[in-house]
């Protein structure tokens, strides 16, 4: 429309208010300032997008396990994770109501059986089920001699490792570090190349095999 | 109209602040131990139970989680430490209360900083302007002193109280004086340094908000960092009780990394022992004794020291071997051997010979073997003393 509308750049002519200028620069400077907070706000949310509300990898890996003490499932006494420092330890949440905890158990006993002399513990916790019923699942898909068995009857270990559903299996490095989770029914050849990794001084991958079990 | 925006310009930053202060208060009063443990059940989301809150599911584990909840707050826990806690087992998204850690902070952090370094560039601009204003007026005085000085050098000039010498040298530093304030006056009154201050908060907060976004987005990421593929790992890639295709090389580095993984490190000292790199296998062998006497090691050790022409030693390792082990075949044999050819001992060896010959299983070819020492050792007792 009028001269002044469209020149704002081009006229130093000594008429424009000198106010003029600067408002450019300031609308400039809120409308960049909002562009930047709304692109670093974007990418946070974003990032979020994909990932399942809980399920993800556990904010634990890469830290010190937790020092929890349960008492063993089917014999007196109890077990101390602490006592285990200086062996890798394979800790597997499972219950008799899950059925991926039925397929995964049987290569769960072979892989203790075979592995426990490399310095490997496998320590099974009996999750949000009875005594009872822990015992008769492994009458029936195999205990091993070699591992141990405990009962989390109050869920503090499981508050401990985050545990969301079951089966859930956590790798513990031989500084008491943990450094892998498996979400999901585990087999023999995972477990051994997830422990071969820590054995060789690598970080495992976190993976996610199957839909974590939740008791209704 | 101004001034209002000048007031508008100063209160707003404030009043943004203060309402953020105003969120993040503290509770005004102290609520009991039971309240606490109501609210954080209601804020701490069942962990097994999708969407609920501990006090909204009925399930077993939501109960447990209210008991452990009434148990830390009477340990002396204060709702912090039970948020932490919880958020370090289950992340921030367990926690339906906006915390004020993690992702949380960053989204808390954000606004405010911006908000700060907004109003810090407003302030830097204002004081930037005022501070041009005032250069602007000591250099128009300049500039007007100048001018009057020219004005009278040149009456000075002309009343004749000069010289031409004195009064061209004059003239000329007047006029670089004027130049050179001319040249400050234009810089002064140019909009670019204003410009530039105004880009320059611009910069300032797109760096701000570029660094908070780089760590938020790497944080909330978290990428696992890829497991270090050694050759190693590439050769490990099958079984790992399929230790063959590793050079000892290798095995020397996954000994390395485990220590006191005994079984590991006696597969090892035992290639060496068969590849005859006796050394070796005897550095790892009596590492392992150190820490565990297990009749192999014990055997092994053995019969290398008959090897290097010690049998009294040998002969005690090797029964030492067969104390932890009676059955052990390899050190029946091996004792019998340095009885009869290290200690001179054919007598005590032939019982020995015996005792491996009865082992079940046994392959023909070493059937054989032992035949043939076994014989000899009779020969050697018939004969003995001739």
């Amino acid at each position: 429309m009028s001269q002044s509308d469209t020149s704002s750049e081009s006229e130093p002519d000594g008429n424009t208010e000198p106010a003029e200028e600067p408002k450019q620069g300031r609308m400039g400077l809120v409308v960049s300032t909002l562009f930047i907070g709304a692109v670093v706000l974007f990418a946070m949310f974003a990032s979020q997008f994909g990932q399942d509300k809980i399920i993800s990898a556990s904010p634990l890996i890469g830290r010190s396990a937790p020092a929890t003490v349960l008492p063993y499932l089917e014999r007196a006494g109890e077990l101390s994770l602490a006592d285990y420092e200086g062996d890798i330890i394979v800790l597997n949440f499972w219950a008799s109501w899950c059925p991926p905890c039925r397929l995964e158990q049987p290569d769960l006993v072979r892989a203790a059986d075979e592995l426990t002399d490399l310095g490997v513990t496998f320590v099974g916790v009996l999750f949000n089920d009875d005594a009872g019923a822990g015992s008769r699942f492994l009458d029936t898909y195999g205990r091993s001699d070699r591992a141990h068995y405990v009962l989390d009857d109050k869920s503090r270990m499981a508050f401990d490792f985050g545990v969301i559903g079951l089966p859930e299996t956590f790798f513990i490095d031989r500084n008491g570090i943990i450094q892998a989770k498996i979400s999901g029914g585990v087999s023999y050849e995972l477990l051994t190349a997830t422990i071969e990794q820590m054995i060789l001084g690598n970080t495992p991958d976190s993976v996610k095999t199957g839909e974590l079990q939740t008791r209704d | 109209m101004r001034e209002l925006r000048r007031i508008l310009r100063i209160a707003l930053p404030i009043a943004a602040v203060l309402i953020m202060v105003l969120a993040l208060r503290p509770a005004a009063t102290a609520p009991s131990d039971e309240q606490r443990v109501d609210a954080l059940s209601k804020t701490l989301v069942c962990p097994v139970c999708r969407g609920l809150s501990l006090d909204q599911s009925p399930s077993k584990v939501a109960l447990d989680g209210i008991d452990f909840i009434t148990e830390k707050i009477a340990e002396g826990w204060t709702d912090d430490d039970v948020y932490e806690f919880w958020a370090s087992s289950y992340g921030d998204k367990a926690i339906l209360d906006p915390g004020r850690s993690g992702i949380a902070l960053i989204l808390w952090g954000v606004p405010t900083a911006m908000v700060l370094l907004g109003g810090y560039v407003i302030y830097r601009r204002r004081r930037g302007g005022a501070n041009i204003a005032v250069d602007s007026r000591v250099v128009e005085q300049r500039v007007e002193q100048v001018k009057a000085d020219i004005v009278d050098l040149d009456r000075q000039i002309a009343d004749g109280e000069l010289d031409e010498e004195t009064a061209a040298k004059l003239r000329d530093v007047y006029e670089r004086e004027g130049a050179a304030l001319a040249e400050k006056e234009s810089d002064t009154s140019s909009p670019t340094g204003v410009e530039s201050r105004i880009k320059m908060g611009a910069a300032v907060i797109g760096f701000v908000a570029a660094v908070i976004g780089v760590v938020a987005i790497v944080g909330l990421n978290n990428p696992q960092s890829n497991a270090t593929e050694g050759v190693v790992a590439d050769v490990l890639s099958g079984n790992t009780r399929n230790l063959d295709d590793v050079t000892n090389e290798e095995m020397e580095v996954i000994v390395a990394n485990n220590p006191d993984v005994l079984a590991m490190r006696r597969a090892l000292a035992r290639r060496y022992f068969d590849d005859g790199e006796f050394s070796k296998a005897l550095d790892h062998f009596l590492y392992i004794l150190e820490r565990e006497k297990d009749a192999e090691s014990l055997a092994t050790v053995g019969w290398m020291t008959f090897l290097s022409d010690n049998p009294d030693t040998a002969a005690s390792f090797l029964d030492e071997a067969l104390k932890v082990n009676p059955d052990y075949l390899t050190a029946q044999v091996w004792l019998a051997l340095v009885r009869l050819e290290g200690l001179n001992d054919p007598a005590g060896a032939v019982p020995l010979f015996e005792q491996a010959l009865r082992a079940p299983e046994l392959p023909d070819e070493t059937r054989t073997v032992i035949e043939e020492a076994l014989a000899l050792a009779r020969e050697r007792i018939n004969g003995g003393t001739g």
